[in-house]
């Protein structure tokens, strides 16, 4: 029926993605439905649950442009990836202390990193699994790459919750409203007030004392209400996906098409804001193709900096804690 | 004193209350999401509203979707148990409904469903007289009886999402099998949308060249080349799925999204809809079955008349009187 050449090297773009729970399957379809990557391996340990969620959708490939699609337990399905996903991560135990968890989650990482970057040795990593800032350290260690191409999901869901909420005030679109939220990517996250805008009209222009605790427009209550996000959609519904989904894939799409667009993912910070510790937390960068190119340089208040020092010293406490 | 908006924005005319396309979803389970999290991503709607009775669990879905707005064309999202917030929709889709189980055969779901619907069905078309229904509901040609029924709206404007999915199913086998893009390869299944299915073994090409043409026997029972295993794995397609992952969610998502997008655009594309069959292809009964339709922003204009072999008419008509039984 045809005559063909062989086809048998991949030279598109391949993404994978480890850990098929809500946050890696909502991931791997928002890749998918947002024609992001050619091909897409989906890694874990259920092999059923990686069965059917493959088969589920690649039944939806007639309906969208086609992309290969594999899953698998097996790391060398990864081959090739341009860029590799790590969502897996373990849960809290009930009276577990924090640095267990930290250090469960460390033992896991041991086992997918250096298989990942063996199978791919080019590949760049967007860690997701929490607490990300941690994590994407400890992957950072594991991995043995130049710290440009280890990167955290950070606080790029937290400026987008942030953003949206910021547009409930001011009816226009999300899209339409810029803010930033850097640091921890959880309670201590900081919003940098002077950078939120409407059509270049900052906040802080019409309302000087905006986020402050002096401001009568309680415009800070918006920032409690971002750090409370996760907390109550997991009690509302059992947990988060879509926001963290389309996070992650439009991180995924500026790094496979080298877009060179401006995302607050966690970085290695150390020299920056004063940090001195060598910690991983969210600033805005640049990303591309090579991972993160630039860090850009907000003008912080002298109270935004002193937050997201106390963040870099208490993440670098636990660090030095791990055993690796 | 001005507040901060108040000196920001100089309103010039009130903003609409209800946009242009809007699309309802009824049933936030698996399915329900997965409809609205497609729609979402791929810009098809400008206003969605998601309908259950589960109160926590929408204002969860809700929030977790305008999340993820930043990154996105903006749409206007709502969630509640009130039907007056579909008011003004083009469009009403319906989830809800109890789930396959396990090993349990579309059919039996049928008196439970039907009895969900009787509490929807009329409230949907009172807030948007003007709407179409898409039910997805299974199983779902029944349920697109009932909700015609339940509706009084015109045949035309009540569509169930029937075998465009198990379409998309078998022509993703196909396309493994000719290794070649899913959406190059060409097949349609028509009929119910489940164990009776009928694949248009005629109708499968990959540029224009049919497999019948190269094997004549493809898809009988004389075929060596087994094709009709190909429509086997679709019948089996779901109960598998559920096996290994306990629903199915992503696929019924994107063949609802297409023809969410195919409604709102008018772009007349054909699908394989469940619609009202009585006359057509012999069949006899009133009863809902899928056949290619054109669909556009007033629901099904044209139904594509395939040639049918007579061992596929007689399924179709088979299986409608199954169905006519059974309503």
């Amino acid at each position: 029926m045809q005559t063909k050449a062989s086809v048998d090297t991949v030279y598109g773009t391949k993404v994978t993605v480890v850990g098929v729970g809500q946050v890696g399957i909502t991931i791997a379809f928002s890749i998918m439905t947002q024609g992001i990557a050619s091909e897409m391996t989906l890694v874990d340990v259920m092999e059923d649950k990686l069965k059917g969620e493959l088969m589920d959708l690649q039944h939806g490939l007639t309906f969208l442009d086609n992309m290969k699609i594999t899953a698998g337990s097996d790391y060398a399905l990864s081959a090739g990836s341009k860029l590799c996903i790590v969502t897996a991560g373990a849960q809290m135990r009930e009276g577990e202390s924090r640095l267990d968890l930290d250090q469960r989650n460390t033992n896991i990482l041991k086992d997918i990193i250096p298989k990942l970057v063996q199978y791919s040795p080019d590949t760049i990593l967007l860690i997701v699994s929490d607490p990300v800032d941690l994590l994407t350290y400890v992957a950072w260690k594991l991995s043995g790459l130049p710290k440009e191409r280890v990167i955290g999901s950070g606080t790029n869901v937290d400026s987008s919750r942030f953003r949206f909420l910021l547009s409930e005030r001011f009816d226009v679109a999300p899209t339409s409203i810029h803010g930033w939220i850097i640091g921890e990517h959880g309670d201590s996250s900081v919003p940098v007030w002077s950078g939120v805008d409407v059509a270049g009209v900052r906040l802080r222009d019409l309302n000087p004392a905006a986020g402050t605790s002096e401001d009568t427009e309680n415009w800070n209550s918006i920032h409690r209400q971002v750090i409370q996000s996760a907390y109550e959609i997991i009690r509302l519904k059992g947990y988060p996906s879509w926001a963290m989904a389309l996070s992650v894939s439009v991180l995924t799409r500026a790094i496979l098409n080298n877009t060179r667009n401006v995302y607050a993912v966690s970085t290695f910070v150390k020299g920056i804001h004063g940090v001195q510790c060598p910690v991983f937390l969210s600033v805005p960068c640049v990303l591309g193709e090579n991972g993160i190119t630039d860090v850009i340089q907000q003008t912080l208040t002298e109270d935004e900096r002193t937050q997201f020092q106390k963040s870099a010293e208490t993440l670098n406490e636990v660090q030095s804690n791990l055993v690796f | 004193m001005a507040t901060s908006v108040e000196k920001l924005k100089t309103e010039i005319q009130t903003p609409v209350a209800h946009s242009g396309s809007k699309v309802t979803i009824v049933g936030v389970g698996q399915v329900g999401m997965a409809c609205a999290f497609s729609i979402m991503t791929q810009g098809i709607a400008s206003e969605l509203t998601l309908i259950d009775v589960m109160e926590d669990k929408l204002k969860g879905e809700l929030m977790d979707m305008q999340h993820g707005l930043a990154f996105l064309g903006n749409i206007k999202m709502t969630a509640g148990s009130d039907y007056a917030l579909s008011a003004g929709s083009k469009l009403c889709i319906v989830t809800a409904g109890a789930r396959q189980r396990e090993g349990e055969s579309r059919l039996n779901l049928v008196q439970r469903n039907a009895d969900i619907l009787k509490g929807m069905i009329p409230k949907l078309v009172q807030h948007s007289p003007d709407t179409l229904l898409l039910i997805v509901s299974n199983p779902v040609d029944l349920m697109t009886y009932v909700a015609w029924k339940l509706s009084g709206l015109p045949k035309e404007r009540v569509i169930g999402s029937g075998t465009n999915l198990d379409s998309s199913r078998f022509r993703f086998l196909l396309s493994e099998r000719f290794n070649v893009a899913p959406n190059s390869t060409h097949g349609w299944i028509i009929g119910e949308h489940g164990d009776s299915s009928v694949p248009v073994w005629s109708g499968v090409n990959v540029a224009g060249v049919r497999p019948r043409d190269l094997n004549p026997a493809a898809g009988t029972d004389a075929d060596t080349e087994n094709w009709g295993e190909i429509h086997t794995q679709v019948v089996q397609s779901a109960y598998e799925i559920i096996r290994l992952k306990g629903y199915t969610s992503w696929a019924i998502g994107l063949s609802v999204s297409i023809l969410t997008k195919a409604i709102l655009k008018n772009s007349r594309n054909v699908f394989a809809v469940s619609t009202f069959v009585q006359g057509i292809h012999g069949v006899e009964q009133p009863v809902f079955l899928s056949v290619p339709c054109v669909v556009g922003e007033n629901g099904i204009t044209d139904v594509i008349q395939q040639t049918l072999t007579e061992g596929e008419r007689s399924q179709l008509q088979k299986s409608a009187a199954t169905l006519n039984e059974v309503q």
